[in-house]
């Protein structure tokens, strides 16, 4: 269809939706540009609530005026469950929402009005399925195309629950769009404005902020930041605190009062955009309670003031993260209603020393954006181009358990990248690779993403053996790990979806955690990297002072002696900053030793490498366990690299290396995989085992799906949730069950 | 100075703009298993960089490779993301100035990062002078903190400038002068790399210090 197939009323027109939080509006792109859709009565906004009374459905206005009389039937901010299980969910998260919410099939989120329940995806297309009306009505002709916003934290799992929602309301979900880049496309900075952009989007319920990079109708997402707990409705929470702490002692508000409580903050709020002071409150006639405050904008702007700084700080964040200076930024847009509170726009303009844009109104310009981006859609009017990043890095797990980072956050996608790792023990023969998500240094409060396994390693000294993994991320952000060791050429890989169950509230947490608790991680991950470091070099020295003392006389071994014994009591006690003394000192105390052998190494020969090889320090692999040392552990000098070379060439005993062969696992602590006596879903390899034993001639790639299913489940000890397995976790098992039919021959 | 070669299509022999795919034609290029991150973006092998034409060329060459744009036939697309991926990768690696020579040098034949850990004579001396300086200005903040920051800011583009006059003196180095060349590049990287980390200590040091 083209734009002069729209001008003559064609057959299919294209809609864009803003499903908000809060509202929702539709939007068409007709022969005077974008105009958002409105009813009988002017209004543009769908309050994006539904209620169940009396047998009756309610959307929009209607049901929001259900709230205070069916607070338990009226389902408001829906949006907030879509695509996330109950876990997914933050406590207060829940605690704010006044009707059930229950958890359904695999734990998701579901509602519960009476004796039915609904997933949130139902309750959108209710909303969904209004506006489409609506937008029939308005254009005259069916509408079953449509283009929907989502905010740019939302994860797989949430842009497939809003596709979904779509489905259900009879529409088909052309393209999911993200809402800030709508709002620049409503601005028309796509043609007007080159340069960097930053859309400042405060909803009711989230606050998320990007910079975009436009240039050539590209439009380039530099880095996103956001909270998605943050938002107009704690606005009026402060007032509502502010209000219910004058209930008379021994009084508790009920669900009606807290609703109408929320109500009049809601317009109290409105009206001090404009007035000085308003005077409001509730009643509540049958109780004989009335509640009544009176408010001048100067003690509201205190009470929001704290969460202003917040959405500040994520400011500051984006801009760290996209590269730029306040500066820089050639243009601010204002998205969202509560960007109308004077003093949001006021401080806005301060941070960023420029007007903002607010020509449109904040409520309609995502609904405006989207209607231009399902113009583009529909006539490929113009050739525009979303370049959109990943919003939380992903990495590998290391030995001790810290997370090592392949592909940093806010990296355009696609993307690929790849890194190096080695193995920890001698002779290990399989390594386990453990990807996970997420801005901290330690895999334990990062999200696991999926697991797989490199067997069939050539037997060598820990450290020698190099798996090269590389990260490939599609345009929709799929991941795709693989894995290779470079002598052999063995491989392995896995795909996995980063998002998969992942929530845009984990989202934020993970990376509000990260700067909060950066600094204790990073020493964490640097005691880890140091510790490891320290025993490999223990090892190397202990290994080469057996082969003899290398001409040393006994005073000098004692020196070394003292020192090593010094760095072995340190480990895991005391500070880091003590234990690198230590550690520096007995690479100082080791230098005369280093030294005699390696002129014996210059006579000699090493494992088959020329002298010229050895000091050219060509292809080998790096001493160090912990497979990325950071700048400030680079004490390894090439005097103890030596040490550990020559350790290496003589394979360490396997009793003090702790060698636990085949099946090693490079990540979590042995203990725990050896007291394992019940299977879950998550033990893949394990699965895989007794798959194999219980049927060694079966090939598994020959098994179906729901018999695989049926198989793990009947397996002794087998203590997994039926449910709570997916094609994902199947196929993931039948890789593990193939390793071992394969290495069965 | 070295020149990005112009290859031409194999489809339709015209000059190729972008090594994965032709304007002409349309055709996606074989891949090039030996071709750098510098090739990919159609730059010079070359430290010295002009920003603006790389992101011209990210921009262009998106638009090229980008599977939204490429279109949807299954090997089309598989192929779209490779080279848009691979596209991406070289922006990372090249917009920043330190990965930039980390990578430049490993292409010319040096040391990596592990495999020599050499600083300059009394380095590792002054670095223990810094740290200290790094903790009395995160507990002074203020002024300190802020002549510390542009301190070690100033520090950063004069190594940038060294590394561009070394590797700039490494092409037209006899082969008995690029050891040296090499070794000394190696040592300015693992300098700039203390730095680095003394510059995230100071920036997270106060942020801590703010937020408590």
């Amino acid at each position: 269809m083209n734009a002069a197939e729209h001008a003559t009323g064609g057959p299919e027109p294209i809609v864009g939706i803003d499903l908000g939080t809060t509202n929702s509006l539709v939007a068409f792109f007709g022969k005077d540009g974008p105009q958002v859709l409105r009813d009988e009565s002017g209004d543009p906004i769908v309050p994006s609530v539904v209620s169940f009374v009396d047998g009756s459905v309610l959307v929009g206005r209607a049901a929001r005026a259900q709230a205070i009389e069916h607070p338990l039937a009226t389902l408001w901010s829906i949006k907030r469950l879509m695509g996330r299980s109950l876990a997914d969910l933050l406590p207060g998260e829940r605690a704010a929402l006044p009707y059930a919410v229950v958890a359904g099939e695999r734990g998701l989120a579901k509602v519960r009005v009476g004796e039915q329940e609904f997933a949130p995806e139902e309750i959108s297309a209710r909303i969904l399925q209004d506006l489409k009306r609506r937008a029939e009505r308005s254009l005259g002709r069916p509408v079953g195309k449509a283009v929907i916003t989502v905010p740019a934290y939302f994860d797989d799992a949430q842009r497939q629950a809003t596709r979904l929602a779509g489905k259900l309301a009879g529409l088909e979900v052309v393209r999911i769009v993200n809402e800030p880049t709508a709002a620049a496309l409503a601005y028309g900075l796509d043609r007007t404005k080159e340069g960097s952009v930053v859309v400042y989007d405060l909803g009711g319920g989230t606050f998320d902020v990007s910079v975009l990079e436009i240039r050539d109708g590209i439009f380039r997402v530099r880095a996103t930041a956001g909270d998605t707990q943050l938002g107009g409705d704690d606005f009026d929470r402060k007032l509502v605190d502010r209000l219910l702490a004058k209930l008379p002692a021994g009084v508790a508000p009920d669900a009606s009062l807290l609703q109408a409580a929320k109500l009049a903050a809601e317009q109290a709020k409105i009206e001090l955009s404009s007035a000085t002071s308003v005077a409001w409150g509730v009643a509540d006639d049958r109780r004989g309670l009335a509640l009544e405050d009176t408010l001048t904008r100067a003690e509201f702007e205190e009470l929001i003031a704290p969460e202003l700084e917040r959405t500040l700080a994520c400011c500051r964040r984006a801009l760290v993260d996209g590269d730029l200076a306040v500066k820089d930024v050639r243009a601010v847009v204002l998205v969202g209603g509560s960007t109308r509170v004077p003093l949001v726009r006021a401080r806005v303009e301060q941070f960023f020393a420029r007007k903002p844009y607010a020509g449109i109104d904040p409520d309609l310009v995502v609904a405006l954006g989207a209607a231009v981006q399902a113009d583009i859609v529909a006539g490929g009017a113009r050739d525009l181009l979303l370049l959109d990043v990943i919003p939380l890095s992903l990495g590998i797990e290391t030995y001790g358990g810290a997370a090592a980072k392949v592909v940093m956050r806010n990296t355009p996608i696609p993307t690929q990248a790849s890194d190096t790792f080695t193995t920890h023990v001698a002779n290990q023969t399989a390594i386990d690779l453990h990807v996970v998500q997420g801005e901290r240094e330690l895999v334990a409060d990062c999200r696991s993403l999926g697991r797989f396994k490199l067997r069939g390693l050539p037997p060598l000294p820990a450290g020698m053996v190099r798996v090269d993994v590389q990260f490939l991320i599609d345009e929709n952000g799929v991941l795709t790990v693989h894995a290779k060791e470079r002598f052999t050429g063995i491989e392995s890989s896995i795909e996995v979806v980063p998002s998969y169950g992942l929530t845009d509230g984990e989202v934020a947490r993970m990376v509000d955690e990260s700067f909060r608790f950066a600094r204790q991680d990073f020493e964490a991950h640097q005691r880890i990297d140091l510790e490891n470091e320290c025993k490999t070099m223990l090892a190397a020295t202990r290994g080469v002072l057996r082969a003899g003392a290398h001409g040393l006389d006994a005073a000098a071994l004692a020196v070394i002696e003292t020192a090593l014994a010094d760095v072995e009591a340190r480990i895991g006690r005391g500070t880091v900053k003590e234990l690198k003394a230590a550690y520096d000192r007995f690479v100082e105390a080791t230098v005369p030793l280093a030294s005699n052998v390696m002129s014996e190494v210059a006579t000699q020969a090493i494992a088959g490498r020329t002298v010229a090889e050895v000091l050219a320090d060509k292809a080998v692999p790096r001493p160090a366990v912990a497979t990325r040392a950071s700048p400030t552990l680079t004490s390894a000098t090439p005097i103890a690299r030596a040490l550990v070379r020559i350790a290496g060439s003589q394979p360490a005993r396997s009793e003090e290396c702790g060698d636990l062969g085949d099946g090693f696992r490079a990540a979590p602590a042995p203990k725990k995989e050896m007291a394992m006596t019940k299977l879950d879903w998550k033990d893949l390899e394990e699965i895989g085992l007794q798959l194999h034993a219980a049927q060694p001639t079966v090939d598994p790639l020959t098994v179906r799906f729901t018999d695989l299913h049926r198989q793990v489940c009947a397996l002794p000890g087998f203590v997994g949730d039926p449910k709570k397995s997916n094609e994902k976790v199947l196929e993931a098992i039948q890789m593990a069950w193939l390793d071992e039919f394969q290495s069965a021959g | 100075m070295n020149v990005a070669v112009i290859a031409s299509c194999s489809a339709c022999h015209a000059p190729l703009e972008n090594p994965q795919r032709c304007r002409a034609c349309g055709a996606f290029q074989p891949h090039d298993p030996r071709r750098d991150h510098f090739a990919t973006l159609g730059l010079a092998r070359e430290f010295a960089l002009d920003e603006a034409l790389l992101d011209r060329r990210v921009v262009a060459f998106s638009r090229d490779l980008h599977p939204d744009l490429a279109g949807a036939a299954p090997g089309v697309r598989a192929r779209a993301v490779l080279g848009a991926a691979q596209v991406n990768e070289a922006f990372g690696v090249l917009r920043d100035a330190h990965k930039r020579a980390e990578y430049l040098l490993t292409l010319l034949g040096g040391a990596g990062p592990n495999q020599d850990k050499s600083v300059p004579a009394g380095f590792l001396e002054a670095m223990l002078d810094e740290r200290d300086a790094v903790d009395a200005a995160i507990a002074q903040g203020g002024a300190a903190a802020e002549a510390l920051r542009a301190r070690f800011e100033a520090r950063r583009l004069e190594a940038e400038a060294a590394l561009a006059r070394g590797f700039a003196a490494l092409e037209t180095a006899i082969p008995e002068e690029r050891t040296t060349l090499l070794a000394s590049l190696r040592r300015e990287l693992n300098g700039m790399a203390y730095y680095r980390t003394l510059a995230r200590d100071l920036r997270d040091g106060l942020r801590d210090k703010e937020s408590a």
